[in-house]
């Protein structure tokens, strides 16, 4: 079985309290944010080595992002990835969702008509990112390639060859579903829980293709990919403020009887309780 | 102007059918269709929503974020050719009377204003919206259509639901609670989380939790998840217990009434969005209130 993972690079979701704002340009200050693998990115991939491990095959991971994402694809080779690529091109920055599932998908078509394989059995891809976190961009490169896509998934089962079974948890309880290969998945966390990467990993990754496309190999008319492609338009971005006064509880030399009887005369005041 | 809602039945349905009706009111020939099916398989959805935006043509389309809303508003993106706006918390007119909505990001630090000039009718302006974000006013002047199955044969491909375990709704509920005990990984232990759960129980509020806790399997369901990927709530007195206070988390909580929160590390950021701050360790106030409480 032959599955694509998408991976996308994201600012630690740990330092968003970090994250500024530059008044002067209205862009954010990413300084100091270190770039992760997004964590539901790491359950696709998890996912999709568990699958191999079960059923043999390929995994490829792919990500769109700047050239110095590269070390994030090696990071995926390191966990087991059998091979990884890069899509980089000034042409495809500032996309939105649309932008950016289009290009995926057209990207997705390259490489499995270049490996001149069957194609692919499967798409593992993270439910939503850490720090855009629509869940869009799964379920529209889904659309562009015309198969089809199930989303918030927190199991699969393939009991033959072709047959998925997954669920999803909504509000109304859990839901089964089924379908069959070719067909994309967009994982939640409780699938699973990512491994660790093993020095061997580390070691073995060296070896491993990452292969970079650009929009020289893809050629794509680029009146459809980044920023001019898109078809929504980012204005304004602002920092919520969400300071409070933040005064003690209690006096000095409080003890934790003293706050418990500040909490309960708070909450009484408001008349919710006795 | 034109504006469709995708019509789940639900309350955030009527919410959106509301503040549509308050964002536009000043728009010429404001007309709004609620296009209504309690179907739940999302291909199937997706292809009546396309049929009904092509005969009805709004320049508008608003769908709840439901994770069925946000499957179906991705797909009607590249089936319309348009934008889509996902999980917006505001809806504003500009001058011309067309939509800006606002989306967090970044787990909620961050609110943008997205726009698409694009729109038109037939080729709508999607947006998802967040429950309990729009107060339902009880708007009635909306015109209802239901949208009809496919004819058996006429089907679309894809997934198909087989089975619905209904939820176990063991957690009360926490959109409606007027109190919240909240636990974070600062607990540090099952123990703790159970007595943070009894004692918002014995006090008639919810137990509510961050991600980690969640994480940690102290018994925490993922429905008592608070924050921008769970729950967004609005308590009259909120009590944060060893909350280090992640944005995400603390997104989910900023309209709440009075916000306490309880933790041993002085420089948790969850303080300085607090308006009552107590530097203790989270569990021995948990004691304390039990035996307030002669629980």
């Amino acid at each position: 079985m032959d599955i694509l993972v998408f991976v996308k690079p994201v600012p630690d979701p740990d330092k968003y309290n970090e994250i500024r704002i530059d008044e002067k340009t209205k862009r954010l200050i990413r300084k100091d944010v270190d770039t992760i693998i997004d964590p539901m990115a790491k359950n696709a991939l998890e996912e999709a080595l568990r699958l191999r491990e079960e059923k043999g095959g390929t995994i490829t991971a792919i990500s769109m992002a700047p050239p110095e994402a590269a070390d994030k694809l090696r990071e995926c080779l390191a966990m087991g990835a059998d091979r990884a690529v890069l899509i980089s091109d000034p042409a495809f920055a500032g996309a939105d969702t649309y932008a950016t599932s289009y290009v995926l998908a057209k990207a997705v078509e390259y490489i499995t008509d270049e490996a001149g394989a069957k194609g692919f059995d499967l798409i593992l891809v993270g439910n939503e990112s850490a720090d855009g976190a629509t869940s869009h961009v799964p379920v529209q490169v889904a659309e562009w390639l015309g198969i089809p896509h199930a989303a918030g998934v927190s199991s699969i089962e393939m009991p033959g060859k072709t047959e998925i079974t997954v669920s999803r948890r909504t509000s109304a309880g859990v839901l089964q579903l089924q379908g069959n290969t070719p067909a994309l998945i967009s994982v939640v966390r409780d699938i699973n829980k990512p491994r660790h990467i093993s020095a061997m990993g580390i070691v073995k990754a060296r070896k491993k293709p990452l292969t970079l496309l650009t929009n020289e190999d893809l050629k794509l008319d680029t009146s459809l990919t980044g920023e001019t492609g898109s078809p929504t338009k980012a204005g304004e971005l602002s920092m919520l403020d969400m300071r409070r006064e933040a005064a003690p509880l209690t006096g000095e030399d409080a003890t934790a009887e003293d706050a418990a009887k500040a909490i309960l005369s708070i909450i009484r005041k408001a008349g919710i309780t006795e | 102007m034109k504006i469709m809602i995708f019509d789940q039945g639900d309350p955030v349905s009527r919410q959106m059918i509301s503040k549509a009706a308050e964002v536009f009111a000043g728009a010429e020939h404001l007309e709004i269709v609620a296009a209504e099916t309690k179907e739940m398989n999302h291909e199937i959805v997706a292809d009546m929503l396309v049929h009904a935006v092509c005969s009805e043509k709004p320049e508008v389309l608003l769908i709840g974020s439901t994770t069925l809303g946000e499957e179906v508003s991705a797909a009607l993106g590249v089936r319309l050719k348009t934008g889509v706006a996902a999980h917006c918390v505001d809806i504003r007119a500009d001058a011309d009377g067309n939509p800006i909505f606002m989306i967090p990001a970044f787990g909620g630090k961050a609110i943008g204003e997205i726009m698409v000039p694009g729109a038109g009718p037939g080729k709508p302006a999607i947006a998802t919206v967040k429950p309990d974000v729009f107060q339902d006013t009880g708007f009635t002047g909306c015109r209802t259509i239901s949208m009809e199955a496919p004819a058996a044969g006429n089907e679309p491909g894809g997934f198909r639901i087989t089975d619905l375990k209904p939820a176990e709704t063991k957690a009360a509920d926490l959109s409606k609670a007027r109190l919240i005990l909240c636990g974070g990984y600062g607990l540090g232990s099952e123990e703790s989380w159970q007595k943070l759960t009894r004692i918002a129980e014995a006090l008639g509020g919810a137990a509510g939790c961050t991600r980690p806790v969640v994480d940690a399997g102290w018994g925490a369901d993922e429905e008592q998840m608070i924050g921008t990927s769970g729950r967004s709530v609005k308590p009259e007195v909120y009590v944060g217990f060893g909350i280090s206070g992640a944005a995400h988390h603390l997104c989910g909580i900023k309209d709440a009434g009075t916000i306490i929160n309880v933790n041993q590390d002085r420089k948790a950021e969850a303080f300085a969005a607090s308006d009552y701050i107590g530097e203790f360790d989270a569990d021995k106030v948990l004691d304390a209130l039990e035996k307030e409480l002669d629980l």
